[in-house]
């Protein structure tokens, strides 16, 4: 009995033993599935992550390169590494684009190919085409629409798979994630590309610009320039690569609020024109557009212009004055010389007779003079400064008149070859600026002498002189110390001009306070 | 008594007319005096005079177009006058058949009277 219960209870652990073991393993199949399914899970969350990663690395490479080859090119590398493609192609409307040992290789494809709706068959025709190319069979090709920009053909993908088996559906999904990604970065390098084009074009036309241009601040800053305008090495200012100056140019644009001015470099004119690149209301530091136009040429002709239609004019007027003044004074003259063949006009009334006779001539001189003053041209003649001087000081009288005049006249024996006329332009211009500098009742004294083989003529002022400073320029065309329409700024210029077709010389003394001295000198005749 | 000589002067300036007018106011000169072209040619029609005076620029008719309209001199010696030293390159027909052309005002006038005087 005891042993049978013994027996009952050692069955009773086995199948206790039993079950636990059944439970264990059950438990222990559990663990395993359990675990399997977490390393598998796992596995796919690293490969997808992985997946990922690579994407992202993809997307990296793609925003670093600037040109479509590079982008198929890594496109396809990428996918040979995935082992989803063995080669890429780009089908642009009829254009067959591979990229071949790094090269991208373009092949026109025949109209025919799109006469088919059927996908398949699209595939089969260019599948051909391409075999033919590689000279090798081609694996199956994928086709996948790529995004399409504006003004251009429809576009796609070819990818071509070695394997035999069909695409999945995770894959599908990803290479549609990498050809996203190779359309944008096409996008991109078109945008890029077409940027580039216009930065580039404004860039020349900015640099081709003959015509001096640069950016400017409103502190004299120079941002950017052209060819044209200069660089000069540790210099910012506008004024010291432009003008080679220590300050702003007088008259510059910046200095008058002008939009427009005209500024004078060196012997040259330029107008330069300001454009504003910042809002008017900007609190940032203004930026101004600059460009600088040389019009030296057409000014200096433009007042020559002037100046001929001025003494053409005044030359016009002349010829009539002459006409109308002399006729009464050919009959004061004739009547004079008339009266004293009469004997019986004798003391007081015969002086005041030869008075009458003396002063007509003196009229008939002035307007001669006038006369040869605005001739057109003359010819060389054999002359003397006392002469030329004689003849145009009258045509200064309004001039010189509240001025005391010290005139010594000795060179009428120095014959000089001139045009009379232009010499007499050159004195009336002197003397002119003499007596501007002038108060009413200081001293012009003009003196002309033989000096050798030259004559000389001096003019000179008690006026305030010339300051250093702006010694060196009065002889340039354009520099006037006069307001506007008061002087041309080429007077001195233009004088020096006739002195030097004469082979003579023109030249100043001046000493601020004291006054200036003009030296006239022409060479003698003889000593030609 | 000799024949006074005829002098016509036509110009427009009463000063220039009466300088000749008392230049030749003695009795051996007869004086007719113009103050424009149209009385100048009647007057010389009419006169016959020995000489002219003939001013170039005039209103009405100028000194050429005198000449023009008188045609023929009717024996008289011309002398031209004028302040204007203009171009006179189409006047080259009328200047070969004048006798002188003075240039105003005159230089001198006795030159003048003594032009006239040598006609006698």
């Amino acid at each position: 009995m005891v042993r049978s219960k013994k027996r009952l209870a050692e069955r009773s652990v086995t199948l206790r033993n039993k079950e636990l073991q059944t439970l264990a393993l059950d438990l222990e199949k559990l663990v395993e599935e359990r675990t399997l399914w977490i390393e598998s899970s796992n596995r796919e969350q690293k490969e997808l992550i992985k997946t990922e990663r690579q994407f992202v690395q993809f997307l990296i490479e793609m925003s670093l390169k600037t040109s479509q080859e590079e982008v198929l090119l890594s496109f396809r590398d990428q996918f040979r590494k995935l082992q989803m493609a063995q080669e890429v192609f780009l089908l642009q409307g009829r254009k067959l684009t591979l990229i071949l040992k790094s090269e991208k290789q373009e092949y026109d494809l025949p109209e025919s190919i799109w006469n088919t709706q059927d996908v398949e068959s699209l595939n089969e025709n260019v599948s051909r085409i391409i075999a033919k190319i590689l000279s090798r069979p081609v694996g199956r090709l994928f086709i996948f629409p790529l995004p399409q920009f504006e003004n251009e053909q429809v576009s796609g993908l070819l990818i071509e798979k070695v394997s035999v088996k069909h695409l999945g559906e995770m894959d599908y999904s990803l290479i549609k994630k990498y050809v996203q990604a190779l359309g944008l970065s096409f996008e991109r390098i078109k945008l890029e590309e077409s940027n580039r084009v216009s930065a580039l074009r404004w860039e020349k036309v900015f640099d081709g610009a003959l015509d001096p241009v640069a950016i400017i601040t409103e502190n004299y800053d120079v941002i950017r320039s052209n060819q044209s305008f200069d660089q000069v090495p540790g210099k910012q200012k506008c004024y010291q690569i432009w003008a080679n100056r220590a300050e702003p140019c007088d008259n510059c644009p910046m200095l008058n609020s002008d939009n427009k001015s005209e500024v004078a470099k060196s012997e040259k004119l330029f107008q330069v024109m300001r454009n504003s690149l910042t809002n008017e209301n900007s609190v940032e530091e203004k930026v101004y557009l600059h460009r600088y136009v040389d019009v030296t040429e057409t000014r200096q002709a433009h007042i020559k212009f002037i100046q001929n239609e001025k003494l053409s004019s005044i030359g016009q007027i002349a010829e009539q004055m002459a006409h109308e003044i002399y006729n009464p004074l050919a009959g004061i003259i004739a009547l004079v010389q008339i009266l004293l063949m009469d004997s019986k006009h004798e003391g007081t009334t015969r002086q005041d007779l030869e008075e009458i006779g003396k002063a007509a001539v003196r009229a008939q001189k002035v307007i001669e003079n006038l006369q040869d003053f605005v001739r057109e041209e003359s010819d060389l003649t054999i002359s003397n400064l006392d002469e030329i001087v004689d003849k145009t000081l009258p045509l200064l009288k309004m001039k010189w008149r509240s001025y005391r005049l010290d005139l010594k006249l000795n060179s009428a024996e120095g014959s000089i070859l001139v045009q009379p006329q232009l010499i007499s332009q050159v004195i009336y211009n002197l003397i002119q600026n003499s007596c501007q500098a002038m108060q009413q009742g200081q001293t012009l004294s003009i003196r002309t002498q033989v000096l050798g083989n030259v004559a000389q003529l001096v003019i000179e002022d008690q006026g305030v002189g010339i300051p250093e400073h702006l010694q060196s320029s009065i002889f340039k065309p354009f520099f006037t110390t006069k307001s506007l329409g008061e002087g041309t700024g080429l007077g001195l210029s233009l004088s020096k001009q006739i002195a030097e077709r004469f082979n003579g010389k023109l030249y100043f003394k001046s000493s601020v306070g004291h006054g200036t001295q003009f030296f006239l000198e022409l060479p003698l005749a003889e000593a030609h | 008594m000799q024949k006074p000589i005829r002098i016509l002067v036509i110009d427009d300036e009463p000063l220039i007319r009466r300088a000749f007018q008392k230049l030749f106011q003695k009795e051996q000169y007869q004086v007719f005096l113009a103050e424009d072209g149209l009385v100048g040619v009647e007057l010389w029609e009419k006169e016959k005079p020995d000489c002219v005076f003939l001013d170039v620029i005039m209103p009405g008719l100028n000194g050429w177009e005198v000449l023009e309209k008188k045609g023929d001199f009717s024996g008289a010696k011309v002398q031209m006058m004028s302040a204007y030293t203009g171009d006179l390159q189409d006047k080259k027909i009328w200047i070969e058949k004048i006798d002188g052309f003075l240039q105003k005002p005159f230089e001198d006038i006795m030159k003048i009277k003594n032009w006239v005087d040598n006609l006698r």
